[in-house]
C-alpha cells in the first residue's frame, strides 16, 4: 500500500525516492484519503437535481462525441473552497466546487453518457509560491488547507476509460486532459490513484505509457 | 554548398523560411544560406544566419518565364533550392515536371495527389477526411450540405485561406471573396471536425522517407497557427503506410499533413502542405533535424552531430531583430481612401501569382465554364403548374400557386407519415398556419387530412374557416391569448405552454371549465440552444418550477410536451440531438412528477428535402425509439409548415431592363420589377429560377455571372447573385422565382407599390 508499492512501468517508489524528496512525509496525510462523494437525500429535490444535472449536459453536448470533456461544468462552476458533506440538491446550485466535488459532478455526467468514469486522485507538483497562495485561500475562507503540503497539492479528477480500454484523465477544475508526457515540474502529476469498485474493473489500464494500477497508488516518474 | 530558401515571411502566419535556415545553420555551419523572396516585407530576409539574401520582384511583376531561367542556371550550377510556399512549388513543378537532384520539392503527380480535399496519395493512411462538396455544385446541395452539417463548415480556398461559415450569408460571403481573391470558382466546403490539432512531418527524397516527427500543438495563435508544440515519434499504425505512400508518390522534399484528432481518438485529414511547416525548428530543437536531413540525402555531406535536446517540448517567442542595413524597410501602403488599415496582407504579391498561375492552367485546361452547367433541376409538379399557368396575362410580380405541386407534397407527406402509427402509438401532422396561411394551402392541408396549428385566436379563426374542427387545432406560442374572443368553445386537439405563468394559468381556466382541450402541455426551451420560446430548464430552480407546475395540472387531462427548433437553421444532425434531449427531459419530468407524457410535439422548421429523408427514413425508427423510452406515448405530433409550404408558391417577375457587362469578365446587371420584399429569404436560402426560352420551355439557371437587383431604390435589393440568365434576355421576359411558398410570401411587405 501507500506509495512504497508501485506498479508503473516509468519508475518505481522506495521509501526514499530520489524524484520525491522526503515523500514520506509529504504524502503521508494523503494516503488514506477516500475520493470526494456528493450525498443524496433520497428524495425528490436530489432526484430533480441529478436529472436536472444529466440533462443539461445531453443538451450541451449537442451532438458532439459522447468523450468531449464537459467543459460547460467548469464553466458554470467556479473552483473554489466549499463545506463538506453536501447534498446534491445543494451542489448543482453553487456558484463555487472544490475539487473533489468538480470530479464527483463530471464523474456522474460521463457515467450518465454511458462512459466508465473512475475517481482519481493525484498528488500534483507546483511551486512554493502557488502553494503558499492556495493555502493562504483556503485559510482566508475558514476552509482547512490540508491540501496543501510544500511544493505538492492533493487533487482530484476523472479516469475516463476509452473505448480502447485506455484510460484518459479529465481534470474537470481546470477543464482539460491531464498530459501523461508530463511527468516533471510545474504542475505534472507525482503520484495518483485510479479507485474502481468492479473487482472486474480492476486491471491496470495505461495512461499515456503508464501503467495505472487499480485501487493503488503509484509515483509517476520524474516528478 | 549554396542552398537557397525562400517563405521567408515571419509574421504571426509565418512561413518555413526562417525554421529551416535555422534548422540548416544548426547541422551545416560552414554552408552558405541564402534567403530568396519576393517582398522586402519579408522580415525573416533580416536574420542574421543568413549568409546573403536575393530579393526577386514581387510575382505580379515577375516574368515566370525569365524567373524559370534563373531558377534553372541556379540548379544547373549545383545548388540546392528549398521553397516554402506552395505556389511557387506548385509553379517549380511545372517548370521541372521531371524534377531537378537540387530542387528539394515534390513532382507535379505527387502534388496532384495530395491536393486539397481528397488528399488521394495518403488515402491509405488510418485518416478519415471531413465530409467536403465543391462548390460548382448546384447552391440548393451546398445549402443541404451545410444543413447536414449544422452548419458547422469551412469554405477553403484552393490554396490557402478557410472561412468558418455558420449559415447561407455567410457562405456567400466568403465564396466571392475567396473566388474573387483566387480566380477562381473552384472551392470546397467542408465539415466542421472538432478536436486537437497534430501534425506529421516528413522528409522525403526520391520517394525515400528519410524521418519523421509527430506534432502536437500545444499552444494556438489567435487564427489557430501553432504557438507551441511536442515532438514525438510518429505512431506505428500511420508510419508504415506512411512510408508506402512516400514511395508510390516519389515524394521529394517535405511535407506536412495537417490533421485533427477527434474526442474518441479519431484522426481526421485536413490537408497536406506540400512542404516542411513554419514550425519547423521546433522539430530540430527537439533533436530531429529534417530539414538537414534531407539536404544531407541531396548532397551527400554529412550534418554535424547534433547535441541532445533538452526538451521534446518548443514554444515560440517574439524577438526583435536589427534591419540588414542593405535592406531597408520600405515605407508603409498608403491605406485606400475610407479603408481602416493599411492593408499589408500578401506583401509579396501571392494572389497576383495565384492568378498568373490560374490562366496558364487556363490556357492549358480550361475550367468547365459554371455558367449554366449546374442547375439544380426541378420537379416535374412545377414544371406542369407552370405550363398550366397563363404567363401572357400575369401582372408581375405576383406569386403563382402551384396547386398539383400543393396537393401532391401535403397528401405525399401525409401517406408517407400514417405508415408509421400503431394502434397504441399515432404520428400526425398539423400544417403550421403562420408560414404560410393561405387558403389553398390550408385546404389542401385539411384534405390531406393535416391537422392545423395556430400561434393566435385568428389563426385558429381561420383554421376553423377552412373548415378545420377545433379537435383538429394545437393552439401553441406565447402569444396565443390574443384576442381570445375568436377562439371556439370546443375542444381544441392541444394546448402547449410558453411560460410557468402560462401553465398555471390554463391549470386554472381548465379546472373552471373555461378552456377545452384533448392535450395540455409544455413547450421546453433548451438550455444549449439561444431561444426566447418556451420554458427555460437551465437552472436547477427553473426546473424544480416546472415541476411543481406540472403537478398543478387536472389528472384527467392528457400531459404533452413540445419542443420547437428549426432544423434549416440549426442542422438536420444537431435537431435529432435536440430530440433524443427532449426525449431525455420527457423520461426525467415523467418520473419525478408521476405525469405520463401522452403527446410529444415535435415543431416543424424543416426544408422539405430534409423533411422527405426524416419521413421517409428515420420516422420508422423514430417510433421504436420513442416508444421504449416514453412507454405512455400515444401521440407524436409534427408541424411542418415551410417543408409543406415552400414549393407550393412560385415569384414571377420580368426584367425591366437588361445592362451589358461593363467588361467582358465583368458580372452583368439585370433589373427586374421584382424585389425583396416580394422574396425576403432570398439572403437565407437559394431559390431555384426559371427562365422560358423561345419554345416556351422552362429551363432551370445555373451559376452564372449575372445579378438580379429590385426594382427598389435600396442598395440591398439583390433578389439573386450570379445566375447563369440567358445573354439574349430582353426586358419583358418573365422569371420565376421558384421555392417562395413559405416565409417569402407570409412575411413580404408592400414596398415602393405607390
Amino acid at each position: 500500500m501507500f506509495l512504497e508499492t508501485v506498479n508503473t512501468t516509468t519508475t518505481c517508489l522506495t521509501a526514499d525516492c530520489p524524484a520525491l524528496p522526503g515523500s514520506r512525509e509529504v504524502f503521508a496525510p494523503w494516503v488514506s484519503f477516500p475520493y470526494t462523494c456528493i450525498a443524496h437525500h433520497g428524495d425528490r429535490c436530489c432526484h430533480a437535481a441529478l436529472a436536472w444535472l444529466t440533462g443539461m449536459d445531453q443538451a450541451q453536448l449537442q451532438n458532439e462525441n459522447l468523450y468531449l470533456g464537459p467543459r460547460w461544468l467548469r464553466a458554470r462552476y467556479d473552483w473554489g473552497p466549499m463545506q463538506h458533506p453536501a447534498y446534491w440538491c445543494e451542489v448543482v446550485r453553487h456558484k463555487k466546487l472544490d475539487c473533489g466535488a468538480q470530479a464527483a459532478v463530471a464523474r456522474t455526467v460521463f457515467e450518465s453518457r454511458g462512459i466508465e468514469c473512475l475517481p482519481l486522485q493525484l498528488v500534483q507538483r507546483y511551486n512554493a509560491d502557488s502553494a503558499a497562495h492556495w493555502y493562504g485561500t483556503w485559510q482566508e475562507k475558514n476552509c482547512d488547507p490540508h491540501w496543501v503540503i510544500g511544493e505538492y497539492i492533493y487533487h482530484e479528477s476523472c479516469a475516463v476509460v476509452l473505448p480502447d480500454g485506455h484510460y484518459k484523465f479529465w481534470d474537470p477544475s481546470s477543464a482539460c486532459w491531464i498530459e501523461p508526457a508530463t511527468t516533471s515540474g510545474y504542475g505534472s502529476v507525482a503520484a495518483l490513484k485510479v479507485s474502481t469498485p468492479l473487482a472486474a474493473a480492476s486491471a491496470p489500464r495505461y495512461w499515456g505509457p503508464h501503467l495505472v494500477p487499480a485501487n493503488e497508488w503509484m509515483v509517476v516518474a520524474g516528478s | 554548398m549554396n542552398i537557397y530558401i525562400s517563405g521567408l515571411y515571419s509574421g504571426t502566419n509565418p512561413q518555413p523560411g526562417l525554421g529551416m535556415v535555422r534548422s540548416l545553420r544548426q547541422a551545416f555551419p560552414k554552408a552558405c544560406l541564402i534567403g530568396l523572396d519576393y517582398s522586402i516585407r519579408c522580415s525573416g530576409i533580416h536574420w542574421h544566419e543568413l549568409d546573403d539574401v536575393r530579393i526577386q520582384r514581387p510575382w505580379h511583376e515577375l516574368d515566370l518565364d525569365l524567373h524559370a531561367r534563373t531558377m534553372q542556371e541556379m540548379l544547373d550550377a549545383g545548388d540546392y533550392y528549398l521553397s516554402g510556399n506552395d505556389l511557387e512549388i506548385m509553379w517549380l513543378a511545372s517548370v521541372f515536371p521531371e524534377g531537378h537532384p537540387c530542387l528539394l520539392a515534390p513532382p507535379p503527380g505527387a502534388l496532384q495527389q495530395v491536393s486539397k480535399p481528397a488528399v488521394t496519395g495518403f488515402s491509405h493512411l488510418p485518416l478519415r477526411i471531413p465530409p467536403y462538396i465543391s462548390t460548382q455544385a448546384p447552391d440548393f446541395e451546398l445549402h443541404a450540405f451545410c444543413r447536414r452539417h449544422n452548419w458547422k463548415v469551412w469554405l477553403k480556398g484552393p490554396y490557402y485561406e478557410a472561412i468558418f461559415c455558420p449559415n447561407w450569408p455567410a457562405v456567400n460571403a466568403a465564396r466571392q471573396l475567396l473566388g474573387k481573391a483566387w480566380h477562381t470558382e473552384k472551392l470546397v466546403l467542408q465539415a466542421h471536425v472538432s478536436g486537437y490539432e497534430e501534425s506529421v512531418c516528413l522528409a522525403a527524397y526520391r520517394g525515400q522517407l528519410l524521418d519523421c516527427v509527430q506534432m502536437r500543438k500545444r499552444d494556438l495563435t489567435e487564427i489557430g497557427k501553432t504557438w507551441a508544440g511536442d515532438i514525438n515519434d510518429v505512431v506505428p499504425e500511420i508510419l508504415e503506410p506512411l512510408r508506402e505512400a512516400i514511395k508510390k508518390m516519389n515524394w521529394t522534399g517535405g511535407a506536412e499533413l495537417e490533421m485533427l484528432r477527434d474526442a474518441s481518438g479519431q484522426r481526421w485529414l485536413l490537408e497536406c502542405n506540400p512542404r516542411f511547416p513554419a514550425w519547423i525548428h521546433g522539430a530540430s530543437l527537439a533533436g530531429r533535424n529534417l530539414v538537414a536531413r534531407l539536404v544531407s540525402a541531396a548532397s551527400g555531406i554529412a550534418p554535424q552531430p547534433m547535441e541532445t535536446a533538452p526538451s521534446h517540448e518548443f514554444t515560440r517567442v517574439v524577438v526583435e531583430l536589427p534591419v540588414n542595413p542593405g535592406l531597408p524597410l520600405h515605407a508603409l501602403a498608403e491605406p485606400f481612401a475610407g479603408a481602416i488599415g493599411h492593408n499589408m496582407k500578401h506583401p509579396s504579391g501571392l494572389l497576383d501569382f495565384a492568378r498568373k498561375l490560374h490562366h496558364r492552367e487556363q490556357a492549358a485546361a480550361p475550367e468547365q465554364t459554371t455558367s449554366g452547367t449546374f442547375p439544380t433541376p426541378v420537379p416535374q409538379t412545377y414544371l406542369t403548374d407552370l405550363l398550366a399557368t397563363d404567363t401572357s396575362r400575369l401582372d408581375t410580380p405576383c406569386f403563382l400557386f402551384l396547386k398539383q405541386t400543393a396537393t401532391s407534397t401535403f397528401e405525399e407527406a401525409q401517406s408517407c407519415v400514417q405508415q408509421f402509427s400503431t394502434p397504441s402509438l399515432q404520428f400526425r401532422l398539423a400544417y403550421s398556419i403562420k408560414t404560410n396561411p393561405d387558403k389553398r394551402l390550408l385546404q389542401a392541408a385539411l384534405q390531406a387530412g393535416f391537422m392545423a396549428e395556430a400561434i393566435s385566436a385568428p389563426e385558429v379563426a381561420a383554421a376553423l374557416a377552412a373548415g378545420f374542427r377545433a379537435d383538429q387545432i394545437i393552439l401553441n406560442g406565447p402569444g396565443k391569448w390574443w384576442r381570445k374572443e375568436l377562439l371556439p368553445a370546443e375542444t381544441l386537439h392541444a394546448v402547449f405552454c410558453d411560460s410557468i405563468a402560462d401553465l398555471k394559468r390554463v391549470a386554472a381556466a381548465i379546472a373552471a371549465g373555461t378552456l377545452k382541450a384533448g392535450t395540455i402541455g409544455v413547450r421546453l426551451r433548451s438550455p444549449a440552444l439561444p431561444s426566447r420560446f418556451g420554458i427555460p430548464v437551465s437552472e436547477p430552480d427553473d426546473f424544480e418550477s416546472l415541476l411543481d407546475a406540472i403537478a398543478l395540472l387536472p389528472q384527467d387531462i392528457r400531459f404533452g410536451i413540445h419542443f420547437h427548433m428549426a432544423s434549416s437553421q440549426i442542422g438536420v444532425a444537431a435537431w435529432e440531438s435536440l430530440m433524443a434531449t427532449v426525449v431525455y427531459w420527457c423520461q426525467n419530468i415523467e418520473a419525478l412528477t408521476g405525469r405520463r407524457v401522452s403527446c410529444l410535439d415535435l415543431g416543424g422548421g424543416w426544408a422539405p428535402e430534409d423533411w422527405a429523408l426524416l419521413t421517409s427514413k428515420r420516422f420508422a425508427g423514430a417510433a421504436a425509439y420513442l416508444q421504449e423510452r416514453l412507454p405512455y406515448l400515444e401521440e407524436v405530433l409534427s408541424e411542418p409548415g415551410k417543408a409543406m409550404a415552400e414549393p407550393c408558391m412560385a415569384l414571377a417577375m420580368r426584367v425591366l431592363e437588361a445592362m451589358p457587362p461593363a467588361r467582358e469578365d465583368a458580372e452583368r446587371e439585370v433589373v427586374v420589377d421584382g424585389s425583396v420584399a416580394e422574396l425576403p429569404m432570398h439572403y437565407l436560402q437559394p431559390h431555384r429560377i426559371l427562365c422560358q426560352d423561345a419554345g416556351g420551355q422552362w429551363q432551370a439557371l445555373g451559376r452564372g455571372k449575372t445579378n438580379l437587383l429590385g426594382r427598389l431604390c435600396m442598395e440591398h435589393d439583390v433578389v439573386a447573385s450570379q445566375i447563369a440568365l440567358p445573354e439574349n434576355v430582353t426586358p419583358g421576359q418573365l422569371l420565376v422565382i421558384c421555392d417562395a411558398g413559405a416565409y417569402d410570401k407570409s412575411m413580404s411587405y408592400v414596398f415602393g407599390n405607390g
